[in-house]
């Protein structure tokens, strides 16, 4: 792609978010988004964009992995992410804020790192 | 920091409650009763996080690549993640970034600051965020050619680092060496989060 295209692409994408770059909802790169109820209908009526990334949330998937296998801007995404948010179709999981302070849950991390096939 | 709002209610529940607003349906969808379950729909609890950062071309993509599941991905220029799964539900997302920004730190259990060897200096900004931060960080030197070239020690002071912070070893190319640091560094975490109950850091907007 010539950096024309590649310009006016971002800029058609910030257009999609009607502008808006900031999300209602807390997404960080780690954060998973799901599917609960698939509407085929639904996602029909969704543009491009929303409706890829209705369609790859179908099975649980990271922000990280939505904005890189989409070749979307992570702002982007957040923005549309939201949106779908909104209108109760995706789930947004809630992300591990705490873990720094949850003795058990750093243990069980831990653990994990010490048993991986490495 | 305070551990207190203004009511004098403790400032963990107030994230607590800001969490609840912004995870949107909070009835988390039913999982029961279906088929063998993918990895990444081993997602039943919130997936952890840890930051791997340090100067350019320090290894932090090998670090990260090198424990990670699957190959990371970018999601900008210089941020790569990747996905290490530690148990059936419990994910870990693996955080590469050169850039400090509280989006990238925020709900991290903590960062590894690789650090090269040749070009230690590259390694102070990040050195000098952390220790500003809330976020627990251990110093890792990255040890390109297998061997260093001077006491561990000689690097702290190089370093001008607190004698409380972790200083290792590691080489970012061995997947049991990548994990045997993240190890330290949760263990570090545990260490510092069981004498010290301040509260969460700020929840960026």
């Amino acid at each position: 792609m010539d950096t024309i295209s590649m310009r006016s692409n971002r800029i058609r994408l910030y257009a999609l978010t009607g502008g808006r770059t900031r999300p209602r909802h807390h997404l960080l790169v780690e954060t998973l988004i799901s599917v609960p109820h698939y509407d085929p209908q639904f996602s029909a009526g969704l543009l491009p964009e929303s409706r890829a990334l209705y369609e790859l949330a179908r099975k649980t998937i990271s922000m990280a992995e939505l904005s890189a296998h989409l070749t979307i801007p992570l702002a982007v995404v957040r923005v549309l992410i939201s949106d779908l948010a909104a209108q109760d179709m995706v789930f947004i999981h809630p992300t591990g804020f705490v873990y720094q302070y949850d003795q058990i849950i750093l243990e069980r991390i831990l653990d994990g790192l010490k048993k991986l096939p490495v | 920091m305070g551990g207190r709002g203004v009511d004098g209610t403790p400032i963990f529940d107030e994230l607590r409650g800001l969490f609840d607003e912004s995870h949107g349906r909070v009835d988390a969808p039913s999982r029961s009763g279906s088929g063998p379950r993918t990895e990444a729909e081993n997602a039943d609890r919130p997936p952890a996080k840890i930051v791997v950062t340090g100067g350019r071309g320090v290894g932090k993509t090998t670090f990260v690549t090198s424990v990670s599941d699957t190959d990371p991905v970018t999601v900008k220029a210089a941020t790569d993640v990747g996905r290490v799964t530690l148990h059936r539900d419990l994910l870990l997302y693996l955080l590469g970034t050169a850039e400090p920004s509280q989006a990238a730190f925020a709900g991290a259990l903590g960062a590894v600051v690789l650090v090269d060897p040749r070009r230690v200096e590259d390694a102070f900004a990040m050195i000098t965020y952390f220790e500003r931060s809330d976020v627990p960080f251990i110093v890792a030197v990255n040890m390109f050619d297998g061997e260093l070239r001077h006491e561990l020690d000689e690097y702290r002071e190089a370093l001008a680092l607190h004698p409380d912070v972790p200083l290792t070893t590691c080489d970012a190319r061995n997947p049991e060496s990548a994990a045997r640091t993240l190890q330290e560094l949760v263990s570090y975490t545990m260490n510092i989060g069981g004498s010290d109950h301040s509260p969460p850091p700020e929840v960026p907007v």
